[in-house]
């Protein structure tokens, strides 16, 4: 478990729109990303004037906040491994945390932008828990219902009657 | 009139916009059908009419030609940069469509389905075909002019490809809602209703939209002061006109998240879950059989599902084919009894439920089904995450202790592995474990083959099983219970019932646990409780899918 005790200085994340967060450097070592680019280990170079800044070009400003809320509450409250098989149906049976339900329960373009900063970053809770809620989100709906959700275009008429063919006994329940 | 497309689907959704993203492109030439195989027995299989794939290609292309003409005059003339199946302008002929003709409606609509099943396999033919190519032959070939020509347009469609993407994604992440029309799109009233109605018939669109003020910078083309009549504008216009209309209907997990990430999404689907998002699209059906596949590899390794071979070697062992002494031998597959046992009205809610044929021991099948979710096995509740699956500490290992009758969680015998415990039952008889051996044999482990220690994060179940009783055997159904400390997993049995009686049932049921229905029928009393829960209600036990 990380402790505040560990951290001894501030790093920068610059977003895509170039919008700047300070972040623990303890908090920030979930991320293999910011662990890969700068050494944050190594604090005979830190500097206090000149603290290491890591651009993060993939993410926007608002997504990239999230982020750092959730490296900074994970310092605090670590989260609890996602077990499989799911023991529920629903976000809210899975994850007992509350803090973390609450964090993924967002719009689901910006649910989706925290998929992809989770794996830009190499987050791996905030990668298991976004794309847990993405599952939540699809579970129990038809093959219509999420591609209205995901917004996917139709298949091709004969492979969506072959995919329909090959799990029949799942579409006639 | 009204020509708008209507489907045969009962699952069409409501958003007719959705066929404004596939668009109309010109005529390409098809390549020789000669790798149409596939697609034939497809035909023939479920009758599917893929016109395109045999026989009538030729002439529907014929009607396609004359069609794409005089959409492409029809559009220039109204000045429109959207050339769909869905629009609601006047449909040239030969694709007049009269009102009333619902025949010639559907028609017209399973030509465009095939059309774009057509263009889309194009490239999949092509690509099959390039990959069959011997390498013998590919030398030969590399001395031909039209190779270094092929590798040119090669490489000038990855560009283009790459170029779509991009612009695709540059769509998507900004601006969902500016007026991004070009001068020669169309703004005519009927096509503004037809998209706010769209806009607004999606939830997902308009609840993610995009409020920033970046807008996407027209290609340089778009300027350029061609003829409006000239093809190339005309297919420029169509093009961008998709995109523009593409990119307020993109599909983020579709076409932006790696396939990592969505398998990581399925991963927590559960099959019925996983089999519905298969039919949605090309790409999540390979990705959720890739996903089945995954998550079943353990079970197919043990089972010699995933090994044809293997397969083979067991098929000619049960028919004595091949080397009967000297190896190689592999071991047999079996399938466990298909139907389910449903258990109700026990006063300990734990054992009710349905229970699969999982395994076996040295007396017979075993049944099992889980406790209650969040009983694992080996876990320690453990913080550090990251993993996304549970990392306990100890790994759970059978012992042969055993609730002792009388005393409730007592044992008898002590913890010793190897050596058959005996509980006390009802009636004073030594009840011995079917076989002594260490290891989950007696549990009837269904994932091990051979007595092995039980994995970790496996749920801890309910069973039922046969057992010896002194000399006789009768059926029982226990729980495991895991020791918080050691993490021995123990089983604690609570009811017990006769085996049922060949006349009274016919050999194949007699495999199953006892049935109450029929254990009563001579008056017997069914399934009762041991000493240490006499104060249970005993359950029910039925089987299923009869």
């Amino acid at each position: 478990m990380i402790s505040e005790d560990d951290d001894s200085y501030m790093i920068n994340l610059k977003s895509k729109d170039g919008v700047v967060f300070e972040i623990q450097s303890s908090a920030a070592k979930i991320s293999v990303l910011v662990v890969t680019t700068i050494d944050l280990d190594d604090e005979d170079e830190y500097d206090e004037d000149r603290k290491p800044t890591v651009e993060i070009p993939k993410v926007e400003s608002t997504c990239l906040s999230k982020v750092v809320d959730f490296c900074n509450h994970y310092m605090k409250e670590p989260l609890r491994p996602i077990k499989t098989p799911l023991e529920g149906n629903s976000l809210e049976e899975v994850v007992t945390q509350e803090w973390y339900r609450n964090f993924v329960s967002v719009e689901q373009s910006l649910l989706f932008q925290l998929v992809q900063a989770a794996n830009f970053m190499e987050i791996q809770p905030l990668l298991d828990l976004a794309c847990l809620q993405v599952s939540t989100i699809l579970m129990g709906k038809s093959a219509e219902e999420i591609r209205v959700i995901l917004n996917i275009p139709r298949m091709t008429a004969e492979e969506e009657a072959k995919a329909r063919r090959e799990h029949r006994w799942v579409f006639e329940d | 009139m009204d020509n708008s497309v209507t489907f045969n689907d009962d699952e069409i959704d409501d958003d007719d916009d959705d066929e404004l993203v596939i668009d109309s492109v010109p005529t390409r030439e098809l390549p020789d059908a000669d790798d149409d195989d596939e697609d034939d027995n497809v035909e023939q299989d479920n009758g599917v009419g893929l016109e395109g794939a045999i026989g009538g290609e030729h002439m529907w292309h014929q009607r396609q030609q004359q069609y794409n003409q005089s959409a492409a005059t029809q559009q220039t003339r109204n000045g429109s940069a959207v050339a769909d199946a869905a629009s609601t302008t006047t449909v040239p002929a030969p694709y007049q469509c009269h009102p009333n003709d619902d025949t010639q409606q559907k028609r017209h609509n399973q030509e465009e389905e095939q059309s774009r099943a057509t263009d889309v396999g194009i490239l999949e033919r092509n690509g099959r075909w390039l990959m069959s190519i011997p390498r013998d032959d590919v030398l030969a070939l590399q001395q031909t002019p039209e190779y270094f020509a092929f590798l040119e347009s090669f490489e000038q469609l990855g560009k283009a490809h790459r170029r779509t993407v991009v612009l695709n994604r540059r769509s998507f992440m900004e601006c969902e809602e500016e007026d991004y029309y070009l001068d020669v799109s169309s703004s005519s009233t009927t096509s503004q209703q037809h998209q706010e109605k769209a806009d607004h018939s999606n939830p997902l669109l308009v609840a993610t939209a995009n409020v920033t003020s970046n807008t996407i910078p027209l290609p340089p083309t778009a300027t350029t002061p061609l003829s409006k009549n000239h093809p190339a504008t005309v297919f420029r216009d169509q093009s961008i006109g998709k995109l523009v209309r593409q990119r307020k209907k993109y599909s983020f997990l579709q076409h932006l998240a790696v396939d990592d990430v969505i398998l990581r999404v399925f991963e927590f689907l559960d099959c019925t879950s996983l089999a519905r998002t298969s039919a949605t699209c090309h790409r999540f059906r390979e990705l959720s059989v890739r996903s089945a596949t995954q998550r079943t590899s353990s079970m197919c390794g043990t089972r010699l599902l995933c090994s044809a071979m293997k397969l083979l070697r067991a098929r000619e062992q049960i028919e004595g084919v091949g080397p009967r002494r000297n190896g190689p031998f592999v071991p047999v597959p079996m399938l466990g009894l298909s139907r389910r046992v449903e258990v109700t009205n026990s006063g300990d809610a734990e054992y009710n439920g349905i229970y699969f044929c999982t395994g076996s021991n040295g007396n017979g099948f075993l049944f099992t089904k889980p406790r209650v979710p969040e009983r694992r096995i080996g876990e320690r509740d453990t913080i550090g995450g990251g993993t996304g699956s549970g990392s306990g500490g100890g790994v759970g290992t059978y012992h042969h202790r055993m609730g002792v009758g009388g005393v409730e969680g007592g044992v008898l015998g002590g913890n010793r592995v190897g050596m058959p415990p005996q509980i006390v039952g009802i009636e004073g008889n030594m009840i011995a474990a079917g076989v002594g051996a260490g290891g989950g044999s007696d549990v009837g482990d269904d994932v091990a083959m051979e007595g092995e220690e039980a994995p970790r994060g496996r749920l801890l179940r309910c069973v039922i099983a046969k057992r010896f009783s002194n000399e006789n055997i009768l059926w029982y159904m226990s729980k495991e219970v895991e020791d918080s400390t050691t993490h021995e997993i123990t089983q604690v049995f609570s009811f017990w019932a006769k085996l049922m009686v060949i006349g009274d049932a016919t050999p194949d049921i007699c495999r199953y646990p006892s049935q109450t229905s029929i254990l009563s029928r001579n008056s017997d009393p069914a399934w009762q409780p041991l000493a240490s829960t006499r104060s249970i209600n005993p359950p029910t036990v039925e089987l299923l899918d009869g």
